[in-house]
């Protein structure tokens, strides 16, 4: 064995192990009779097809060929990504009753919250994850009524200038604490994602779990929590970051990361645009970081759906 | 069609090919134009084989390796033609019109 088939043996590890059973010695023969012959190391164009080929094989993305399959994929992805992104984020102030347990922790206040919501929203992500989207719809539904009641019962809003007319309309001041909170976008957005796939025919869940470990350690990285330092001044740098990342994989590998992303961007973005006005009309607009950061998550969302629109028609193409 | 799917199912009109002939085949028949990597060529045979345009010919080891080779099924050699229409036709559009444009500005031009 020559050290360029060597090579190229170890780039089409990209590929699945099945895959290379049935393929690897035909793609290598294509390989050494495409290569020059003194060459010894595998050229970047061919190493790179290698890669992104093999890893769109892993994704399976490859074999969703028709409109309709790509869509009803993409539309699982974007429910699963927001339902993690929804347990994540609804499950702080459990994570920070957790922390302060830990020994040498202590904090002057205590994180609130319903653990009525995460505890839902988990069960709609197991549901959904095993695709049973009608169980997972009606936990979403719950996870967002819980929400209403516990906001509600508290009498949660935020006391902000601008709307301090809307105090006597109780019914106002929730809807539009509501509409600053992440979790209720992130339980809209799941519950429209799953209403198309109540009715499409859904191919047999074998292992849905390997992708959610990977999306879930993303998220929780973003959100602001005890484990990352509750660092909260670095969690739009890491969400242009993420929403970034996902562009490029989407373009590159798999458009439904870019597809989904931009639904968890659009979650997390909507709720800012809701807070952020009253800042501006008490402060007036300013070219603060925050809201520099603020546009550059706008400008990757809009990344984010461009990206998806011109993969998809790429995909579906032949 | 995408131009390299196109090349793959024009290469494979004649006889049937194992991949190296394929990219190069199409290499040729495209003046150059389309270089396919060994990936993409496997990721689009996938795809064609999915669609049922094209179909393993024969399986044969040379040099201790497998080698498949490929050919255009019947549907894979309509779609090929119906392309081909298609781009002779939206060929047409531009030649016919900038005939006409060529001839007009001939007749308005001064003696």
């Amino acid at each position: 064995m020559t050290g360029l088939e060597r090579r190229y043996r170890w780039l089409l590890r990209a590929y699945p192990r099945a895959y290379r059973q049935y393929r690897a010695d035909e793609m290598l023969e294509t390989l050494m009779g495409v290569g020059e012959t003194d060459r010894r190391h595998p050229s970047l164009r061919e190493s790179l097809a290698l890669v992104v080929e093999g890893l769109r094989v892993r994704s399976g993305v490859d074999r969703l060929g028709s409109r309709g399959t790509l869509r009803n994929s993409a539309l699982r992805l974007t429910a699963l990504s927001l339902l993690v992104c929804g347990v994540t984020l609804t499950a702080l102030p459990l994570i920070w009753r957790l922390w302060l347990l830990l020994p040498g922790n202590s904090a002057g206040f205590l994180y609130g919250g319903s653990l009525v919501t995460p505890a839902l929203l988990l069960l709609a992500l197991a549901a959904a994850a095993w695709a049973h989207y009608r169980l997972a719809l009606a936990m979403t539904i719950g996870a967002f009524g819980a929400e209403i009641w516990h906001s509600a019962a508290n009498d949660l809003w935020h006391s902000v200038e601008p709307w301090a007319g809307l105090d006597a309309v109780l019914g106002l001041r929730t809807g539009l604490y509501l509409a600053m909170q992440p979790s209720t976008w992130v339980c809209l957005l799941a519950a429209l994602a799953m209403v198309p796939l109540l009715r499409a025919r859904q191919p047999r869940v074998m292992r849905p779990w390997a992708w959610l470990v990977g999306t879930a350690m993303t998220i929780a990285v973003m959100t602001p929590n005890p484990l990352n330092g509750w660092a909260e001044r670095f969690t739009l740098p890491v969400i242009v970051a993420a929403g970034l990342a996902a562009a490029l994989v989407g373009a590159a590998l798999d458009v439904r990361v870019s597809i989904a992303a931009s639904a968890v961007l659009l979650a997390l973005i909507l709720p800012m645009l809701a807070y952020e006005p009253a800042n501006w009309t008490l402060y007036g607009w300013e070219w603060a970081p925050r809201n520099l950061l603020l546009g550059a998550v706008i400008g990757i969302f809009a990344i984010n759906v461009t990206v998806s629109r011109a993969a998809a028609r790429r995909q579906v193409a032949l | 069609m995408r131009e390299p799917t196109y090349f793959i199912l024009a290469a494979l009109q004649e006889e049937p090919l194992h991949g190296y002939a394929i990219v190069k085949r199409a290499h040729e028949l495209s003046d150059g134009r389309v270089r396919l990597t060994t990936g993409t060529l496997y990721a689009a045979l996938d795809r064609l084989s999915n669609e049922e345009l094209v179909q393993v010919a024969e399986e044969a080891v040379v040099n201790g390796r497998a080698r498949r080779t490929y050919e255009l099924t019947e549907r894979g050699l309509s779609a090929l033609h119906e392309e081909a229409a298609r781009m002779v036709a939206a060929a047409r559009v531009v030649r016919v019109r900038s005939a006409r444009s060529t001839a007009a500005t001939v007749q308005t031009a001064p003696a």
